[in-house]
């Protein structure tokens, strides 16, 4: 068990190598230097080749690539991430703000998704086919298919039309006031879980589905079992087993999923601190939230797989 | 009976190709899914032929009526430039097919090759190939694409590259999970042991045989990628004004206006919604029919607890035997 975790864990650092280089080479070629903008926000107008060069000394983008790659690796090693371009703060700072946001959405959003994905799921399973399967699968594939940033518009939209209300655009932390809080993340939550809602809902179908097919269901019907008993004792352990694994697979398009929610109810998160980084091209912050985002992803796997071992026996860990 | 007129025929299965018996038994066994098929058709026909359908040009500007309601003369209103809703939703069609398509097609591609070298043959490439797409999928998916749109710049055509990319390395995955599914068969072996090379190999037995999953991620594919292409245009990423995109017709500029024309909001929205609810149906259907995972056993759960609870005693020794799932057909 010991064993499997640490093989786990060192194979996390190949692949974050990797992450860091793609995210590392992507950045640099995007194009419309952060130098011109730089250059032309301070308004150097004489002499624009000398205020180039001075800016990309200051900041570090006169070496090769390969030397700035580095530096910053160094910098990561060190659990610092370097400072954002524009305002010079530090990133690891101000991600150390903006993550609890995007966490506890997050969170809210995995629970409100759950909520509605496994009773469903289930109910869907049991009638195969018939007029309730049919309402349910349309349902989770209608979570899947209305885009969530349409819908977070309406919501913003229409009771503003209707009855003059607005969802609050102010942040207000949890610790400052806890219901406030909730209140105003519980919309935003719901709408991130209604995308997660669907695809789980379908693999709890499916994996309920091909489960209610096995021997040993009919072992359990001719035991004479009622069919509660069946569904809940016999059916439903294993088919969630592999529904957890579909939860971690979400999490980067939960992430997703927080950029454009974020970015539309004004919440104070890693999305938006991303978006915004992307404008400006702001390298360091945009690498920086990959990198941090891509850890935590493959972290919450690895957290899934070892869950999955443990609920299941019939996994072993090699 | 209906169950049994779904499965043709041996020599009737023969004679039809495999994409028509495929679409027989979508429209037979699957409503929800040919509903969707029906959308999609829908989608295809207005994307191909919206120059006809559209009443007006979709950047025609009207001097007279800017935001104004739906009327007779403009049936779903106008926009902040006095252009008709209508006419850009259906171009706006055109624009979600025509990148839907292309990037199920590159990300199918993509992720055969892919996944069809690195299932097949195996150890240090196999590895190697994998450990890039691990890194490749715990980058989330809209971070990726917005980084690289960054790069390629604003476009259809990078968009379109983009996401073709993104999926194809991706799902490349799921290839890979079906070729080594057959990888241990003896057809394969026997076709080495007659002297095929690996080309032949890989392209007359491992292709036809990972067939089904390929047509299911193309299909996946493409829901994702008009959802995807709306996403990024409506952050305003994505393919550039006055081109109309559905999603960048609900982007900032759109927003500004929407609380004045609040049907600027809606529609644009609506039809993205319903057309990836159709190819997702579709997909879903397709997915159904060709999982082979979902055939056999005992059958459908509900019409076995019927059948149990029917054959009290003397039946009940048959119905264990799984003879049910053919006499219950």
């Amino acid at each position: 068990m010991r064993a499997y975790i640490i093989r786990r864990l060192l194979l996390l650092i190949p692949v974050l190598l990797l992450v860091t280089v793609i995210i590392f080479c992507a950045v640099r070629f995007i194009p419309g230097d952060v130098i011109e903008l730089m250059a032309a926000e301070t308004g150097v107008s004489e002499n624009p080749e000398a205020a180039i060069t001075l800016i990309k000394h200051q900041l570090g983008l006169d070496v090769p690539i390969y030397v700035q790659y580095g530096r910053w690796l160094g910098g990561v090693f060190r659990g610092d991430l370097g400072e954002s371009l524009w305002t010079g703060r530090s990133i690891t700072e101000e991600l150390g703000g903006k993550l609890p946001v995007s966490i506890e959405l997050g969170i809210l959003a995995i629970i409100t998704g759950l909520v509605i994905a496994l009773p469903i799921g289930i109910f869907s399973a049991l009638r195969q086919d018939t007029f309730g399967d049919y309402v349910g699968r349309t349902v989770a594939i209608l979570c899947i298919s209305v885009p969530a940033f349409w819908l977070a518009t309406l919501i913003i939209v229409y009771p503003s039309v209707w009855f003059g209300w607005t969802p609050s655009m102010e942040y207000i932390p949890f610790v400052k006031s806890p219901l406030r809080n909730l209140e105003q993340f519980i919309i935003p939550a719901i709408l991130m879980g209604m995308v997660m809602s669907g695809t789980t809902m379908r693999m709890t179908r499916t994996m309920m589905l091909e489960v209610l097919r096995q021997d040993y269901i009919r072992t359990a019907w001719s035991k004479g079992l009622k069919e509660g008993v069946i569904v809940s004792r016999h059916a439903l352990k294993n088919t969630l087993i592999p529904v957890i694994t579909i939860i971690g697979l979400q999490i980067p398009i939960l992430v997703g999923g927080a950029v454009i929610i974020e970015t539309i109810f004004g919440l104070p998160g890693i999305g938006r601190y991303f978006i915004e980084a992307l404008f400006r091209r702001d390298y360091p912050v945009i690498s920086s939230v990959n990198l941090i985002v891509a850890g935590v992803v493959m972290l919450c796997n690895l957290a899934v797989d070892i869950v999955y071992a443990y609920l299941d026996p019939r996994v072993q860990y090699r | 009976m209906a169950r049994i007129e779904a499965f043709p025929s041996v020599e009737e299965a023969k004679r039809r190709s495999f994409l028509a018996d495929l679409f027989i038994r979508l429209f037979r066994e699957k409503p929800l899914g040919t509903v969707g098929g029906i959308i999609v058709l829908v989608l295809l026909l207005v994307g191909v032929f919206a120059g006809l359908i559209a009443p007006y040009g979709y950047n025609d500007i009207f001097v007279g009526p800017r935001l104004s309601a739906p009327s007779p003369e403009h049936l779903l209103g106008t926009d902040q430039l006095g252009r008709d809703l209508l006419s850009r939703i259906i171009y706006g069609a055109r624009i979600s097919l025509v990148v839907g398509l292309s990037v199920s097609a590159i990300a199918v591609a993509l992720s055969t090759i892919i996944g069809i070298t690195s299932g097949y043959f195996g150890g240090k490439l196999d590895m190697a190939i994998q450990r890039f797409v691990d890194a490749w999928l715990s980058i989330p998916p809209l971070f990726l694409i917005l980084t690289l749109i960054a790069v390629a710049g604003p476009g259809m055509l990078q968009v379109i590259l983009v996401l073709g990319v993104l999926f194809g390395i991706g799902q490349s995955r799921i290839v890979r999970g079906a070729v080594i599914g057959i990888r241990a068969n003896t057809y394969l072996e026997a076709a080495t042991a007659v002297g095929c090379k690996a080309g032949r190999v890989l392209w007359k037995h491992v292709l036809p045989n990972v067939t089904a999953p390929i047509i299911v991620l193309f299909t996946i594919t493409m829901g994702a990628a008009v959802l995807a292409e709306a996403t990024i245009s409506f952050l305003g990423f994505g393919i550039p004004p006055p081109t109309p995109s559905w999603g960048g017709m609900l982007s900032e500029s759109g927003r500004r206006y929407m609380l004045m024309a609040p049907q600027m909001a809606l529609w644009p929205g609506l039809f993205l919604a319903i057309v990836v609810y159709g190819i997702n149906m579709l997909g879903d259907a397709f997915r159904d029919l060709l999982d082979p995972r979902l055939r056999g056993g005992l059958g459908r759960y509900d019409k076995v607890k019927r059948k149990i609870k029917q054959c009290e005693g003397n039946q009940a020794e048959e119905v264990m035997d799984g003879k049910l799932s053919n006499k219950d057909q």
